[in-house]
């Protein structure tokens, strides 16, 4: 199992706070009015941490789907 | 199918019909419509003990609490309630009333009760209708207050029988979270 | 919508001369109508009182999961009462530090963030702030978490569960400042080591009277029972309603802090000792708990009704679920909370026994509300019987005459032999416990005696600490000495 990421553009506003909480995952480049991914999958270790990005995410743009591994 | 005979109008002239389940959709509004209109002109005349023969004995009359959240369904969760009336219950309010020394309501409330937007649906059986209607009931208490207006949505069961509609169930969504008006001591 | 105004310096005369004409007034036991309704006095309560004291805002479980809140008040203001992210209690300031936007909007829920809807300031929910739109192209950096995250009441403990939360640094600790008011609360809410929860969200409605008037009540009239609540006996639902009083007595434990108790298997019949608790629930109880007094007290003359200063109350007696059927006690807590001059908002729960069977519990639920919820029997005539104060308050005619209310009846004193703590009286009559929630009122309405500055209004030490070091940074700077303050 493994989790795939992905990211609302239209509704991201570059809060940053998931990058605070992954930010091996996502970055907000300077400049950038939105987040972008670095990756776009994680291992099932790192759900806890991505779980409490997107909760935390005040734009809800952080979408989590689990996929077979 | 139910045997049970109904008065098909509160009027003059009664016709009987012998099949509660062979009255038309354009019959059962009729039914329901003149039953709230002569429940709410009963309890605007404190006609109490008159109002407690339309209550089915079976009736549970309920006024959940509401809370103020992002989605309707979540408005009226929790399963907290402000009044769960069976008939005793209700009977008993009726008592209290009568006793003449149930301050809240010395004087009483000069109330009026608007039903609107009624809607009507046959029941699961065939001697229960499902009756939703909206209120709005002014109510001036004692002798110097300002009235309140308390907007209710009610969600009804009529059970129809010979002697006509009964009230089977009522929950009554108040429109309010937080009551504006001091008590419920005026049936909604 | 209620107003009232907000007191400027040359208030504090008045109020500070209302409140030593009531210390005059309650040495005679009597009482001026004036403090029931009126602008400056309600606005000082506000902020004397409310500001200062330890304040009740809800019940653990009403949230139990990380990240759920509900929404209360602590004076006039609304507050989120939430439980954060790593589990710990938070009472929160409801406005943005930006704008000043509310960022709660719903009455409980559970989120991990309280997002500002007018510029989107983010807060955790522990109030601390979370981040802004665009913040690297709008900000630069992240602001300081705590510096800039909602108000925090910097004080937040939870007695038996019941959360209580003080804006001031300044009082002591909980189970302090109650004093021997827990010895007797735990009596009634302890009797298991799983305790009591709440059975549904509260109800809340608005009275027209004032806060006093429902916590003076619940502090020691027991007097008004036959008359105020009759109707319930000419009903034929509860009989001798008259006969109430002649049972009570009075647990007083000082600061404002009382209990009403009765011999309720005098009263009702002799299986009605511990509130008359049915088996299937009293045999739970684990009363190795208790001391000696304890027991015997809730045995025999249990602790029915009470108040802890300035508005919590409670109530648990026996009262049928359904006409005809047994009494069973239900547990009832109620905030008075203040509104506006004479008017409050009665924000009422229903609480049992975790341990109880679900079936008493709906039975209790039932019962409480139905004696004193919005419909209550007996809440409707309490409420209304308060109405005619808040007249008076205002009235130019009381207020000319000096108008007073009478707290003279005959008192046969408290009981010497009393082993527990606080003070036992056997009879209730005396309206000794009433005058003492006055006293009360007195000494919080004395708690200060300046109007405090807008900055140091924060209840967040942070805040204040870093404006003394920043003070004194500039002081020194201006002047090249040490001032005091460089020295905290």
């Amino acid at each position: 199992m493994s989790i795939s990421i992905a990211l609302d553009t239209s509704k991201c506003q570059a809060y940053g706070l998931c990058m605070g909480i992954s930010p091996d995952v996502f970055d907000v480049p300077s400049g950038s009015s939105i987040a972008v991914l670095l990756r776009d999958s994680a291992d099932e270790d790192e759900r806890e941490d991505l779980e409490e990005a997107a909760r935390s995410c005040p734009a809800q743009a952080i979408v989590l789907t689990t996929t077979g591994a | 199918m139910s045997t049970t005979t109904v008065n098909t109008t509160a009027g003059n002239t009664a016709a009987t019909v012998t099949d509660t389940g062979a009255l038309t959709q354009e019959q059962i509004r009729h039914l329901a419509e003149d039953f709230l209109a002569r429940e709410a002109k009963l309890l605007d005349e404190r006609r109490f003990d008159e109002w407690l023969t339309m209550i089915d004995d079976e009736i549970v009359y309920e006024v959940p609490i509401r809370s103020a959240r992002l989605s309707f369904e979540d408005e009226v969760s929790g399963g907290g309630y402000r009044i769960r009336d069976d008939k005793p219950l209700l009977a008993l309010r009726v008592a209290r009333l009568d006793s003449g020394q149930a301050w809240a309501e010395v004087a009483p409330s000069r109330t009026l009760r608007v039903v609107g937007s009624v809607i009507v649906e046959r029941g699961e059986s065939a001697d229960v209708v499902n009756v939703e209607s909206a209120l709005l009931l002014y109510r001036q208490r004692g002798h110097d207050e300002l009235g309140d207006v308390i907007p209710v949505r009610r969600q009804d069961q009529l059970r129809l029988t010979a002697d006509g509609p009964r009230l089977l169930r009522r929950t009554a969504l108040l429109t309010t979270a937080i009551l504006q008006t001091p008590n419920l001591g005026v049936f909604v | 919508m209620h107003r009232y105004q907000t007191p400027s310096a040359d208030d504090t005369a008045y109020i500070d001369s209302v409140v030593d004409r009531v210390e005059e007034s309650l040495d005679d036991s009597l009482l001026p109508v004036d403090i029931f309704n009126d602008d400056r006095i309600f606005a000082a309560e506000m902020q004397r009182i409310f500001t200062k004291t330890w304040v009740f805002l809800g019940h653990e479980s009403e949230i139990p999961n990380k990240g759920d809140f509900v929404m209360r008040r602590i004076g006039t203001d609304r507050v989120i009462l939430s439980r954060d992210s790593k589990g710990i209690i938070r009472v929160l300031n409801n406005h943005c530090r930006h704008r000043g936007t509310e960022v709660c909007h719903e009455d409980r829920g559970n989120t991990a963030v309280f997002k500002c809807p007018y510029h989107g300031w983010a807060y955790k929910n522990d109030g601390d702030w979370a981040g802004a739109p665009q913040m690297n192209d709008a900000y630069g950096e992240k602001l300081d978490p705590r510096e800039w995250g909602l108000l925090r009441a910097p004080k937040v403990e939870s007695l038996f569960g019941f959360i209580f939360a003080s804006l001031s640094e300044d009082v002591p600790p909980l189970r302090e400042y109650l004093g021997d008011a827990v010895w007797a609360f735990e009596a009634v809410v302890n009797l298991h080591p799983d305790g009591m929860e709440v059975l549904a969200q509260p109800e809340v409605f608005t009275v027209k009277a004032d806060w006093k008037n429902g916590a003076e009540n619940f502090a020691g009239d027991a007097y008004h029972v036959g008359t105020t609540h009759y109707s319930n006996t000419l009903s034929g639902f509860i009989p001798g309603l008259n006969n109430v009083s002649v049972v009570a007595h009075g647990y007083d434990f000082g600061n404002g802090n009382s209990f009403i108790g009765h011999s309720i298997a005098d009263l009702i019949a002799p299986q009605f000792t511990m509130w008359g608790y049915p088996p299937e629930v009293r045999d739970l109880f684990d009363l190795d708990r208790l001391d000696d007094v304890q027991r015997e007290m809730i045995e025999n003359r249990p602790p029915t009704i009470g108040t802890f200063f300035p508005n919590f109350s409670y109530l648990r007696f026996p009262q049928p679920a359904n006409p005809g059927e047994m009494p069973i006690p239900f547990t009832n807590i109620r905030v008075w909370q203040p509104v506006a001059p004479g008017v409050m908002e009665l924000w009422t729960w229903e609480f049992e026994y975790k341990v109880a069977p679900q079936a008493y519990k709906d039975k209790a639920y039932l019962a409480g509300q139905y004696g004193f919820g919005s419909g209550g029997v007996f809440e409707q005539d309490d409420t209304v019987v308060w109405e005619g104060i808040a007249k008076a308050g205002r009235s130019a005619w009381a207020r000319e005459a000096g108008m007073r209310l009478h707290f003279r009846q005959k008192r046969t004193g408290p009981d010497p032999e009393w082993q527990g703590p606080g003070k036992y009286y056997p009879s209730i009559y005396g309206e000794y416990l009433q005058e003492a929630f006055y006293r009360r009122w007195v000494d919080a309405m004395r708690s200060h005696n300046q109007t405090m500055k807008a900055e140091t209004k924060a209840a967040d030490l942070a805040v204040r600490e870093a404006a003394v070091v920043a003070a004194a940074a500039a002081a020194v700077e201006d002047e090249g000495i040490l001032t005091e303050g460089a020295q905290a």
